[in-house]
């Protein structure tokens, strides 16, 4: 546990008056941090189960929301607004959610090159705003007093931290890759280049 | 070719949205991270109680202190010989809990002579809690010792403490209250009117000592009843009220488990171990043989859980720590070869890791200025380091030398110390260090409550310019902030300056001095160091020294004007204008 809390103390701050005891047991993050992180990793399970991220980015009404999400971080972040711990998480897990939703399916349409599997149909896009009432309900129940919730709750967190660790690194890879590339094939056409004006 | 557009018109608007959302990742993190650290159980605020300077104090007030704003917010005070308890905040931050005994019937101050009487005529008022209707009302009589829901195994240990009391005679006891208040100092809530055994004085004296201890789901709340020189463990329910006794023993704070379902305590011989399931299922007894503390039992925090809840760590006569497996009572070593000893320790609330001062040393040949560092230990691996390395700056010696604390987070170390000002003179203060500053607060200025708001405040241009006295000569300027004053004067062939405001208050002029910059520290504008009436300025200034504690009787008692008889004729000071 102490390994988790050291990774994440390198990303919170880890007020500990402002994290969430689960049977006994103190989230390495602060509540807000604990609604990112589950965020992330919630959605991203469901973008995996479903493979929303493979079909497109989301559409224009799902985006409209996630930038909401993104916009209304300042207001809770910078403390402007500060109801308490359970908006505390709310703004994290609707912040994590927009975070994944345009990260992962950007990074799958980057590494495959704009390939995509097809656009967003109706049945996908009903089924997101059902998974995005689930995380705005999650404040009303969050912690279950369980130490399994609590090893739950870790690993979800763990998962959205990956998922992001992925996401870089994908289009990193990527970008690595294309670099490499261009640089031989700048090569190859010089030396052709070369080559054909020796001969003229 | 429409299928290449396409194509790359889509990974553009990925590359849009991949760089958004990692900026806004980015962006958030780098936010929280660099975020002021949190010591309530969080670390951003302090629970502390401030006194006078001096053995005997007759006040004690018990504030909130935000560590990066610099305010504080009074939660409870008491006068006479009534006494606070040190605080114990909550796991979750919203209540803090403290003991409060109240002043002795022939010393109780008269309501009206309440600090908060006098304070109408401020601005900055502060304001005492209002108490929220009682669960113990005032009237209800403390509950007697062994009140409590027996708990203790074996349980005819129970019975016979009951016994053994019931047969003494003449047994003096005094009411402690157990309460609970919020940080923001709103709401404020007596859970357990009870009934200590032993003596008022000696009692009373201790009580800055004791502190309550939370229940890691805040639900109960741990606390000690003095039974002479021993006592016993109990806890309160907070949601019903129910009180259970846990355990006999002789520690003054509650020494209780991370998983809250364990206690601990000593015997009355210092070196026996007692510790027992919360739930009154099962008791054990461990002889240490570590002679703990010297001179008998420990009274400070230095018996702690591991935070595995498996372990209970002591100290012992050579302050290094000893961890004793609580299911096998096998006894583990744990010293730092770096650091002549472990003091202060405490479990980080963060990384679990323990944190303690080492170098420091609390013997009289050790003199200022010590080097002392903040250390950590991994206590699975033993491994320590150094976190950082801090000077202590003079310290007044008479005063003990002060308190350390450690925050919940490892972080920040607090001393609660008395330190000399410029004219030599104690003051009670908050030093802390992170590592890279220290910052020093002075705390007996939040016992003083403004007597005059910004609406008070005049400029007289005739006080500017050079006066002399019997003995020196001041020269008055215009200060750099409105309706201030700079005053300049030598004294021994040293420049001395501070800074001066003009008071209106009830019919007369004061001038309020401040010694030092704290006329810009917020909120300290309205508490000079020195107050003095202006009796006239022209043709000859004469200024009359009065105590800031009498000032405020003689306000409090004028109804609408002061009379100079009410303040009487002496320490006046005559000073002629040097053209």
């Amino acid at each position: 546990m102490s390994v988790i809390a050291h990774i994440f103390s390198f990303l919170c701050s880890q007020d500990a008056s402002r994290s969430f005891a689960v049977a006994g047991h103190l989230l390495p993050v602060c509540q807000r941090c604990a609604g990112l992180y589950l965020g992330m990793g919630v959605t991203f399970v469901y973008l995996l189960l479903n493979r929303e991220y493979r079909r497109d980015l989301p559409p224009r009404s799902i985006v409209y929301l996630n930038v909401a999400c993104l916009l209304a971080m300042p207001i809770f972040g910078f403390h402007l607004l500060d109801p308490g711990p359970a908006w505390r998480l709310w703004s994290g897990l609707v912040y994590g959610n927009a975070i994944v939703s345009l990260l992962l399916p950007a990074a799958s349409i980057i590494y495959n090159e704009g390939r995509r599997t097809g656009g967003h149909t109706e049945p996908s896009t009903t089924s997101f705003w059902i998974f995005f009432a689930f995380l705005n309900s999650m404040p009303l129940w969050f912690p279950a007093q369980s130490v399994w919730f609590y090893y739950a709750g870790l690993l979800f967190m763990l998962v959205g931290l990956l998922c992001v660790v992925l996401c870089v690194s994908v289009v990193t890879v990527l970008l690595i890759k294309k670099l490499f590339m261009s640089a031989v094939l700048k090569g190859i056409n010089n030396e052709y280049a070369r080559s054909q004006d020796s001969r003229l | 070719m429409n299928t290449q557009e396409v194509k790359t018109v889509g990974c553009r608007k990925a590359w849009v949205a991949f760089v958004a959302a990692s900026f806004c990742l980015l962006i958030y993190v780098m936010a929280c991270v660099t975020s002021p650290p949190g010591w309530s159980p969080d670390s951003s605020k302090i629970a502390v109680l401030v006194s006078p300077p001096g053995d005997e104090p007759e006040m004690f007030a018990m504030f909130t202190y935000d560590i990066r704003t610099g305010e504080h917010v009074l939660l409870d005070e008491i006068k006479a010989d009534g006494v606070l308890s040190a605080p114990a905040w909550s796991p979750d931050g919203k209540w803090i809990a403290y003991y409060r005994v109240e002043p002795s019937p022939s010393e109780q101050v008269s309501p009206s002579s309440e600090p908060n009487a006098a304070v109408s005529i401020g601005e900055q008022a502060q304001k005492t809690p209002e108490d929220k209707p009682d669960r113990s009302a005032p009237s209800t009589p403390a509950e007697q010792p062994f009140s409590e829901e027996n708990q203790m195994l074996p349980s005819f240990m129970f019975e016979l403490a009951e016994e053994q009391l019931e047969d003494k005679n003449d047994v003096k006891t005094f009411d402690v209250k157990l309460v609970i208040a919020t940080p923001d100092g709103k709401e404020r809530e007596t859970l357990q009117v009870m009934k200590w055994v032993g003596d008022n004085d000696e009692g009373r004296k201790s009580m800055v000592f004791f502190r309550p201890t939370w229940s890691p789901d805040c639900k109960r709340l741990f606390y000690v009843r003095a039974l002479e020189e021993a006592g016993y463990t109990a806890s309160i329910d907070i949601a019903t009220g129910t009180t259970y006794a846990h355990l006999l023993g002789a520690t003054s704070n509650p020494v209780v488990s991370p998983d809250g379902k364990w206690a601990a305590s000593y015997l009355q011989d210092g070196d026996t171990l007692v510790v027992s399931g919360t739930d009154g299922s099962v008791c054990k007894y461990f002889k240490l043989d570590l002679e703990i503390g010297g001179d008998g039992p420990p009274i400070l925090d230095f018996t702690f859980w591991s935070p595995d809840s498996r372990k209970i760590l002591v100290m012992d006569k050579d302050l290094a720590l000893r961890g004793i497996d609580i299911a096998s009572g096998q006894t583990e070593l744990y010293k730092d070869p770096d650091a002549n000893s472990i003091a202060y320790p405490v479990i980080s609330s963060t990384d679990k890791k323990l944190y303690y001062l080492g170098g420091f040393r609390s013997d009289e040949e050790a003199h200022p200025p010590q080097t002392i560092s903040l250390k950590r230990m991994d206590l699975q691996t033993k491994r320590t380091r150094t976190i950082f390395t801090f000077r202590l700056p003079e310290i007044d010696d008479d005063d003990g030398g002060g308190l350390f604390s450690i925050s919940p987070n490892g972080k920040i170390v607090l001393l609660r110390t008395i330190i000399k000002d410029e004219s030599g003179e104690g003051k009670s203060a908050l030093i802390f260090w992170d590592g890279k500053t220290q910052k020093i607060v002075k705390t007996d200025r939040w016992l003083l409550k403004p007597l005059y708001g910004d609406s008070n405040l005049i400029f007289e241009e005739k006080l500017i310019g050079k006066w002399r006295g019997e003995d020196d000569l001041i020269t008055i300027a215009k200060g750099t902030q409105e309706k201030t004053y700079k005053l300049t004067w030598v004294e021994e062939d040293k420049e001395h300056h501070a800074v001066a405001n003009l008071v209106r208050l009830k019919g007369m002029t004061f001038l309020g001095v401040f010694l030092d910059e704290s006329l810009v520290e917020a909120g300290s504008h309205l508490l000079p160091d020195v107050f003095m009436r202006v009796a006239q300025i022209e043709p000859k200034l004469t200024l009359q020294a009065i105590e800031y504690n009498e000032l405020a009787e003689v306000l409090e008692k004028a109804a609408e004007s002061i009379r100079p008889e009410d303040i009487g004729a002496e320490n006046i000071s005559e000073f002629e204008r040097v053209k």
